[in-house]
């Protein structure tokens, strides 16, 4: 077959015809596809919920319609009588290191920490990327190795305090160490956590209205 | 064998990363991990398959005035296609590679080949050129996220092999990215000059 | 103030080339001469803030409207690559000696992934607006930063350059994997910036 010449009728109808062609192909594969990203998307919202109010524990439970407000958004959580597990509240913090933290944090309804997970972040990986491990670490687990590589690189740091699971913003000053409060950042990457527990703060002022951070000092919650 | 010698011209003597410098933008962003590597060069495989076999069977039914805007029409409809079946069946993969997916539309290795080989070939030599390049492209990418994968973190595809406390965290980090690749390069080069 | 961090940003804390690794291709490419460098990054300013605005507007105005948020990657790189032949056109008939100047580095534009790329970022508002709503003011504030970052990192880089080419290397060194190793140090050192946004903002009392 000889090769179309480059007139402008030709020109016009190849790529008139190219991009029709690519975008009702792409409209196909969206339709086809949107179903299942749907559902991941609800799917990762469920787990998410699931893990920060249950954890591991394994007992039937329903999850009421979403309630938005403020930029929050609540899930309450019910056991099988109805009565109020917990509730799971999805927020924001817009000045994590690289741009917004969203985390999602279960609360019981004392305002008890059940667990949290983070659903989207663009912290440095290696450092403030941590965060979905670090303040749920417990002081025992932070870090253990052999001997010899004690000997050869020097003991590890002692474990701080920065398991949040059981705290309750309520009582407990829910900052940073450096600013007078009761975690310890993750290493090297203070203002990754500070947006994650003024994530977590907000969280627990939106559900309950006040929190121990604020009643203490206005200044630490600002920055 | 013609068509195999084209897929292994395309992983060696015309390797897109240490040879081409071609596409360098994905090669250090997204290769944290072996894993992330790999992910990246599939993606990118795939994308160059496609768009090779589609350019190679209807080149003659593409002007030479418009090609160039055709190509990226057709590139960026397969990448956007395939945005949206990782982001439907490898949703963690999809979070991870983040904007370099659409990017990908502008990475010069697609562009590039599609000109200088697709647009010049039979159908069934561009599928073995998308196939060679691509394999090229994943192998290095791979080895990239392997290396510093296994200096920043002290893994090997996700399983940690070295105490954390020997992490060197400035690999897994953007220096490390652009040291690592300079020395793969010198490696490289040192092997060809020895073949010399 | 919000808009001075933007900046502080965007150029040196998480700049665009040696920590987002976005227009890696013209920094690796055209980084032999600051002159050349200093073009580059000056073409890139142009055709950066206009694409933005352009994406910007089809995204908020046409894509999100329709429920076409698919097509945003084919249409976005067609208004990029009709952008950048328009610009050539419009400049060489309105400020020839600035065609002159830019001439040889829009072609190359196109394929530069960073207008893509930061197009891309701002139409989904997933760039650091430093707290700021992502308008299409802090939008086209975040474009023009991120392109002075470039530009930045494009004439130091060239700046080194230009020493090294008269230093002797080794033979498998040269090239490519020395300058590679020299923009990992470059990158190392901006590294030093980290968190210098962050203190700003504590000091000015944001």
């Amino acid at each position: 077959m000889k090769k179309l010449k480059s007139n402008i009728a030709n020109m016009a109808i190849v790529l008139t015809l190219i991009a029709v062609l690519a975008a009702g192909a792409l409209a196909w594969v969206n339709d086809e596809t949107s179903g299942p990203i749907e559902e991941i998307n609800n799917a990762a919202i469920e787990n998410g919920i699931k893990s920060v109010i249950l954890g591991d524990r394994d007992i039937e439970f329903t999850v009421e319609s979403p309630r938005e407000q403020d930029g929050f958004v609540f899930h309450n959580v019910n056991d099988r009588n109805g009565n109020l597990l917990g509730t799971a509240v999805e927020s924001t913090d817009k000045n994590g290191f690289g741009g917004a933290l969203k985390i999602m944090v279960g609360f019981d309804p004392d305002g008890v920490i059940l667990g949290y997970t983070v659903l989207e972040h663009s912290e440095t990986p290696g450092l403030g990327a941590q965060a979905d491990g670090w303040f749920r670490q417990k002081s025992a687990d932070v870090q253990e190795q052999p001997v010899a590589l004690d000997i050869l690189l020097g003991k590890p740091a002692a474990p701080g305090n920065h398991n949040i699971i059981g705290m309750n913003p309520g009582d407990d000053m829910m900052t940073v160490s450096k600013d007078g409060g009761d975690v310890d950042a993750i290493t090297a990457s203070t203002i990754t956590s500070k947006a994650f527990l003024r994530a977590v703060n907000a969280a627990y002022k939106a559900l309950f209205g006040y929190t121990a951070a604020d009643a203490v000092s206005g200044a630490s919650s600002q920055n | 064998m013609n068509y195999f010698k084209t897929i292994i011209n395309g992983i060696f003597k015309e390797n897109p990363t240490f040879v081409l410098l071609l596409g360098m933008c994905p090669t250090l962003a997204t290769t944290t991990s072996a894993m992330n590597g790999l992910g990246m060069g599939v993606a990118t495989m795939f994308v160059l398959i496609c768009s090779n076999t589609f350019i190679s069977l209807f080149k003659n039914l593409i002007p030479d005035g418009v090609r160039i805007p055709c190509y990226i029409v057709v590139i960026a409809s397969f990448v956007t296609a395939l945005q949206m079946l990782m982001q439907a069946y490898v949703p963690d993969l999809y979070k991870t590679l983040g904007i370099f997916i659409p990017l990908i539309v502008v990475n010069c290795i697609i562009l590039g080949r599609a000109e200088a080989f697709a647009a010049k070939n039979n159908i069934l030599a561009a599928i073995c050129d998308g196939i060679g390049i691509g394999i090229g492209f994943t192998v290095a990418l791979t080895l990239l996220g392997f290396v510093r994968e296994l200096l920043g973190s002290g893994a090997v595809f996700g399983h940690q092999v070295m105490p954390t406390s020997m992490n060197m965290l400035v690999f897994v980090l953007a220096p490390g990215a652009f040291i690592t690749l300079g020395l793969l390069m010198a490696i490289v080069n040192s092997i060809k000059n020895r073949k010399a | 103030m919000e808009y001075f961090l933007i900046f502080i940003s965007a150029i040196f804390v998480n700049n665009i080339v040696l920590s987002q690794f976005l227009g890696i291709c013209p920094f690796l490419g055209v980084s032999k001469k600051i002159n050349t460098a200093a073009g580059m990054g000056l073409a890139v300013t142009f055709v950066l803030t206009v694409a933005v605005i352009v994406t910007y507007s089809l995204q908020n105005w046409v894509l999100e409207p329709y429920d076409l948020g698919y097509l945003q990657t084919i249409l976005f790189i067609l208004v990029i690559a009709g952008l950048v032949q328009m610009l050539e056109m419009i400049l060489k008939k309105v400020s020839p000696s600035l065609y002159q100047a830019l001439g040889i580095f829009l072609p190359l534009i196109t394929t530069n992934c960073c207008i893509l790329g930061v197009s891309i970022l701002v139409a989904n508002a997933t760039y650091n607006a430093q707290g700021l709503e992502p308008t299409l003011l802090t939008g086209v504030v975040y474009a023009i930063a991120t392109s002075i970052g470039f530009a930045v990192a494009l004439i130091i880089f060239a700046g080194i350059r230009e020493q090294l080419a008269r230093v002797d290397v080794p033979k498998s060194m040269e090239g490519m994997a020395i300058a590679l190793i020299t923009a990992g140090l470059l990158a190392l050192a901006f590294m030093g910036f980290g968190g210098v946004d962050h203190g700003i903002a504590v000091a000015a009392g944001l």
